[in-house]
């Protein structure tokens, strides 16, 4: 049965499924079941009330947070929560391996400090794919100049903008080469000025055929850019589908309500 | 009669123990201290009740008992089994390693928990293994915070080698006491060694200060 949903999320041409996924912390359910598809190339963007556990789900697709119940299958690989806990090397060796296909841009971009902008993107193909250092700078060079950055390569985090601080972060991302992208509010912690930068690369890695999935409060770039839209009320999918359909006619009072104080 | 400064270069030379004294424990302490906080960050219950509990014996004993106990404890032990004893330096340096050991473990723990999360979640997303993380992320970073803490151990440490005097290692204040014995003249022999601390203390400074401002970049 295990297999031969393996085989099925491969023929389908799904990059990344999430199978129920739950979350319980202590007593609060933060996610009661959320499933999703992502096929090659999808552009996905997660939006909802701060609470709903957008976040806590895409923590959950990489396993940064460990989900009470349901599956990610990635690679027509299932990974699950038994998995994670495990402490056998075979678990572990899977996580990271699932780690490695799904790149992660977070909110507070989390670039190492003690590192230049060039070595914070070569450290993950140094150390886990294990390029020669020469290799890898250079493929790094080329990343930073993707996200127009190259005179910065040998800057630290602390002498970057916010703006830049997070491209190299999605610079760092895209180095891993992952099968999806996980963007966690990546414009939430930047000054309003600073947005528009980071957008406008994640607009370009979107149009290259990027699979991505995006939590956001941006709404009109969420709608220009991704193919599905979701919204997530109190752990659960409370209305998806095209980003334009959700927007001109919520059908839920509860989306209606989300995106009239978006608006404001 | 010889007057104190006949015997300078004899003082000053006590120094040397003093800075090898106070630097091999220095060394060993933050060595142990760096893996304990490591252990106690990755472990169970019990194991960090026992670090725990190493913590708070060492930071409560006066730093001169711990020296004896081991320096008496060492002779006894190594008499009951028969080999050579322990010199006053390594005992020395054994009681020192350990006990300032058990600050320097305090050290490195509060730098770990100051180390941003988000910073070592960045390094599991794109698939570290642990000890990579511990090796490129959390050590340096630990470091880093520690570093100023660490430097005002390692100005204490060569300060309380001085107590290796009463086991017998010929340090600076050992020597002074020596120098002022032959000369009769506490006051300028004990005012020498301090004068030689205070140098020894303002270069290990500015020391400190040229490593901080280095890396602040």
């Amino acid at each position: 049965m295990q297999m031969n949903s393996n085989i099925k999320a491969l023929d389908t041409g799904f990059v990344l499924r999430a199978d129920k996924i739950e979350k319980h912390f202590a007593n609060i359910e933060v996610l009661r079941g959320i499933s999703l598809e992502a096929k090659r190339g999808d552009v996905i963007s997660l939006i909802g009330a701060s609470g709903s556990g957008k976040s806590t789900f895409l923590r959950c697709l990489n396993f940064l947070e460990i989900p009470t119940g349901g599956t990610v299958t990635i690679r027509g690989e299932t990974h699950q929560a038994s998995d994670a806990l495990s402490r056998s090397r075979a678990s572990k060796q899977k996580l990271r391996q699932l780690r490695r296909e799904v790149g992660m841009v977070f909110q507070s971009f989390n670039l190492w400090p003690h590192m230049t902008a060039a070595e914070n993107v070569m450290e993950g193909p140094v150390r886990v794919l294990k390029e020669p250092p020469k290799a890898a700078r250079s493929r790094a060079l080329d990343l930073l100049a993707r996200v127009g950055l190259s005179e910065r390569a040998d800057y630290r985090p602390s002498q970057l903008s916010g703006g830049q601080q997070q491209r190299v972060a999605i610079a760092r991302a895209l180095a891993m080469n992952p099968d999806v992208l996980l963007f966690d509010e990546p414009t939430s912690a930047l000054d309003p000025e600073l947005v528009g930068e980071v957008l406008a690369v994640m607009t370009d890695l979107a149009k290259e055929g990027r699979t991505m999935l995006i939590v956001t409060h941006e709404i009109a770039f969420a709608r220009d850019v991704s193919s599905k839209m979701i919204f997530l009320r109190k752990g659960l999918v409370e209305e998806e589908g095209p980003p334009r359909d959700l927007i001109a006619s919520p059908k839920s009072e509860e989306l209606q309500r989300f995106l009239a104080r978006m608006r404001h | 009669m010889f007057t104190t400064t006949d015997y300078l270069p004899y003082l000053a030379q006590g120094i040397i123990a003093s800075v090898a004294l106070g630097g091999s424990s220095f060394v060993a302490a933050a060595a142990l201290g760096l893996v304990l906080a490591l252990i106690r960050d990755h472990s169970s219950g019990f194991v960090k009740l026992l670090i725990a509990i190493y913590i708070s014996v060492f930071r409560a004993l006066p730093e001169l008992l711990t020296i004896l106990l081991t320096y008496y404890g060492s002779i006894a032990f190594t008499r009951s089994v028969g080999i050579p004893d322990l010199s006053p330096f390594a005992a020395a340096l054994l009681a020192f390693g350990v006990q300032i050991g058990s600050y320097a473990c305090q050290i490195f723990s509060d730098a770990y928990r100051a180390v941003p999360r988000g910073l070592l979640e960045a390094a599991h997303a794109v698939g570290m293994p642990g000890y990579l993380i511990n090796v490129r992320i959390a050590i340096p970073l630990m470091l880093r915070l520690a570093a100023p803490s660490l430097g005002s151990l390692l100005l204490v440490v060569i300060k309380l080698t001085a107590i290796a005097s009463a086991i017998g290692v010929t340090e600076l204040t050992r020597r002074a006491q020596i120098v002022s014995g032959a000369t009769h003249d506490p006051l300028a022999a004990f005012g020498y060694a301090a004068a030689i601390y205070l140098a020894v203390s303002a270069i290990l400074t500015i020391f400190q200060r040229r490593l901080e401002t280095a890396k602040q970049l």
